[in-house]
């Protein structure tokens, strides 16, 4: 196990060598620069510029650079959002926020979309498996701008019971929370219907009937924890995803959030800001990942990792 | 053990079983019936698809949608089995008669450990607390020749070989200490030395238990070494039925001798060809008329193929379904209806 993890290391490691490297070509392959708009600086200005934030060397030197930074933990200052404060600084700011509406989102999702998708694969065929099925079918099929908007317009103010923007109490985390779950309660639904499907129609499910284990605990103890396996697999990165925010309910309800602000960097072309928050990203994915491969091995005790542990 | 061994455990009268498929309806089971008494051990044989897992099924309550009993009746020491509510037929399964399944590679729950399912299955039937369920749990697997039990109980049904796996299914059957065991087809999925010592184990469990089994297979050999009573399946229909020795000394529907004669023999003098049953199954959507063996049938007369043969007593407790067996008048008599 813990050679599995030493070895997930070094290959997370590399992998976000390879990221930092891709992303930071790929940033600079863009023309325009963070300090080119409208209204652009005089040449000399420009210059001076580029020369503090050492955007004058050449390009595979300030790669050099900023990953030798990089490794000793420094993620440079922001050019431009927050001049000069340092992006590590930044990204831990708002890390939080989006993550506090990233879990009640992910246990929201993962709460109701199991059951629904046991419920709906245990009456097949019934009007409750009709009536899931087509809300989980809207739910993968609908954008979540207009998830977020429609909900917005109803409860914020239509029927004005809920908050509209901020994260000021308790209800305002509602609306931001079932806009940014309902995609993935809708998926993991299906998930979890179609893995049940599968499950129930198992010989062991026909010998725990034999054995006169009731529907119940045939259910919850035998088929759930064989059909969660694929859900497991979708968690991991769902997990990453979700809790650096939603770039849409972070816009549409006003949240300074991570996601939000991941995309405004890019579009200001603050390039440490952009470089901080996709290697965030992406570590945190990896590290999901890695958790996500150990408990699959407490799920499903066949699962051997340490053959051909890879993944990520 | 003797006092009781005429009691009579089962009853089955004229039980159909139907699967309601989109192309039809399949008579999977057509009407039969058979009684079980404590201590019998009977087979039922028959090819693939003659019903014989079905009616199992039935008995079990474990038919599932699109299968369904469309009549006749089950009777379990005198209780109607398919009256059960769904609470009576829990405490009925497993309890009073459990079942043991063909593939043991894929019966037992791969993410529970061996213990935690032989527990479950005491704990389902009994109220008893949790380290008497599982020393009732260690002695079944010391009955079934598992060796180092406390260890197995830890481990997970991976981690076992098939023929540990169907003797921990065996156990698990026998944990609650049920008067039927019905085993479909136990050794149809295991190498032939392990299908010996499964056969061997399930002879000594009964003589140890006196419990009644009902053996489905299709092995004709399995049937002479541990069976008492032989139903012959075919088409949803028990053709012939009788004690071993006659089945196998004295069969007397032409199914039953088909049976027998493509079977090897070891101990004949020369070695003579396998002779096959010609033809292939009936296509239970659309059964033929009359006796659903007549097509394939070497001795089928015109009656065969349009009225359907009754049970025939040939000898105590020996029965058969043909024709052959009927007079020429009572024939007739049948054939002017």
């Amino acid at each position: 196990m813990i050679k599995f993890i030493a070895k997930r290391f070094v290959q997370a490691a590399i992998i976000l060598l390879i990221i930092t490297c891709v992303t930071f070509l790929l940033m600079n392959l863009v023309p325009g620069g963070p300090f080119l708009s409208e209204k652009s600086p005089s040449p000399q200005v420009l210059a001076a510029m580029e020369a503090k934030y050492g955007l004058d060397k050449p390009l595979l030197v300030q790669m050099k650079n900023y990953i030798v930074d990089l490794v000793q933990g420094d993620l440079g200052v922001s050019f431009k959002m927050q001049k000069n404060r340092p992006v590590l600084k930044i990204i831990m700011e708002m890390f939080p926020v989006s993550a506090k509406i990233g879990v009640i989102a992910l246990i929201w999702a993962i709460l109701f979309g199991v059951p629904m998708g046991s419920i709906a694969a245990y009456h097949r065929g019934k009007w409750v498996d009709s009536v899931l099925r087509v809300v989980t079918t809207l739910g993968v099929s609908i954008p979540g701008f207009v998830v977020a908007t429609v909900l917005l317009i109803l409860f914020g103010t239509v029927w004005k019971v809920l908050p509209t923007v901020g994260l000021l109490s308790w209800k305002s985390y509602i609306l931001p929370c079932f806009s940014l779950a309902f995609y993935p309660m809708c998926y993991i639904g299906r998930l979890s219907r179609a893995s049940m499907l599968d499950v129930i129609n198992q010989e062991y499910i026909r010998t725990a009937r034999a054995k006169g284990v009731s529907p119940r605990s045939i259910i919850f103890k035998h088929a759930l924890r064989n059909s969660f396996i694929p859900v497991l697999t979708y968690l991991g990165p769902l997990t990453a995803y979700i809790l650096t925010g939603g770039f849409v309910v972070e816009s549409v309800f006003n949240i300074p959030g991570l996601g939000r602000y991941f995309i405004q960097s890019i579009l200001n072309r603050d390039y440490p800001i952009i470089m901080g928050t996709t290697i965030f990203l992406a570590a945190l994915l990896i590290a999901m990942n890695l958790v996500v491969d150990i408990l699959y091995k407490t799920v499903d005790p066949r699962i051997d990792l340490t053959k051909g542990g890879e993944g990520a | 053990m003797e006092i009781n061994m005429h009691k009579k455990l089962l009853e089955i009268k004229n039980l159909h079983v139907s699967f309601f498929t989109p192309a039809g309806e399949v008579k999977a089971v057509g009407g039969i019936d058979y009684d079980l008494y404590s201590g019998e051990v009977m087979g039922i044989v028959g090819e693939s698809g003659s019903g014989k897992s079905v009616e199992a099924y039935a008995i079990m309550g474990l038919l599932q949608s699109p299968g369904r009993v469309t009549g006749g009746s089950i009777k379990f020491e005198g209780r109607d089995v398919l009256a059960f509510t769904s609470k009576e037929q829990q405490s009925f399964r497993g309890n009073e008669v459990s079942m043991i399944f063909q593939n043991p590679m894929t019966c037992l729950n791969p993410v529970y450990t061996i213990g935690n399912q032989l527990i479950e299955a005491v704990c389902c039937h009994d109220v008893i607390p949790k380290n008497q369920a599982e020393a009732r749990a260690i002695e079944m697997l010391t009955l079934v020749g598992i060796n180092n039990p406390e260890q197995r109980m830890k481990q997970y049904p991976h981690e076992l070989s098939g023929g540990m796996r169907q003797r921990v299914m065996i156990a698990m059957g026998l944990v609650c200490d049920p008067k039927i065991l019905i085993a479909d087809e136990p050794t149809t999925a295991l190498d032939v030395t392990i299908q010996a010592q499964i056969i061997e184990l399930m002879k000594e469990i009964q003589k140890l238990t006196g419990m009644a089994i009902i053996f489905i297979t299709h092995n004709l050999g399995v049937v002479a070494e541990i069976c008492d009573k032989v139903s012959v399946m075919y088409a949803g229909k028990i053709v012939e039925q009788g004690c071993v020795e006659d089945i196998f000394y004295k069969p007397k529907h032409p199914y039953t001798l088909g049976l027998l004669k493509s079977m090897p023999r070891v101990d004949e003098e020369q070695h003579e060809r396998l002779i096959p049953i010609e033809g292939t199954p009936v296509d239970m959507l659309n059964p033929p008329p009359g006796c659903p063996f007549g097509p394939r049938c070497g001795f089928c007369m015109k009656i065969c193929l349009r009225q359907e043969p009754p049970q025939i007593e040939v000898g105590d407790c020996h029965t058969a379904a043909c024709w052959l067996l009927v007079d020429d008048a009572e024939k007739e008599a049948a054939d002017a209806q």
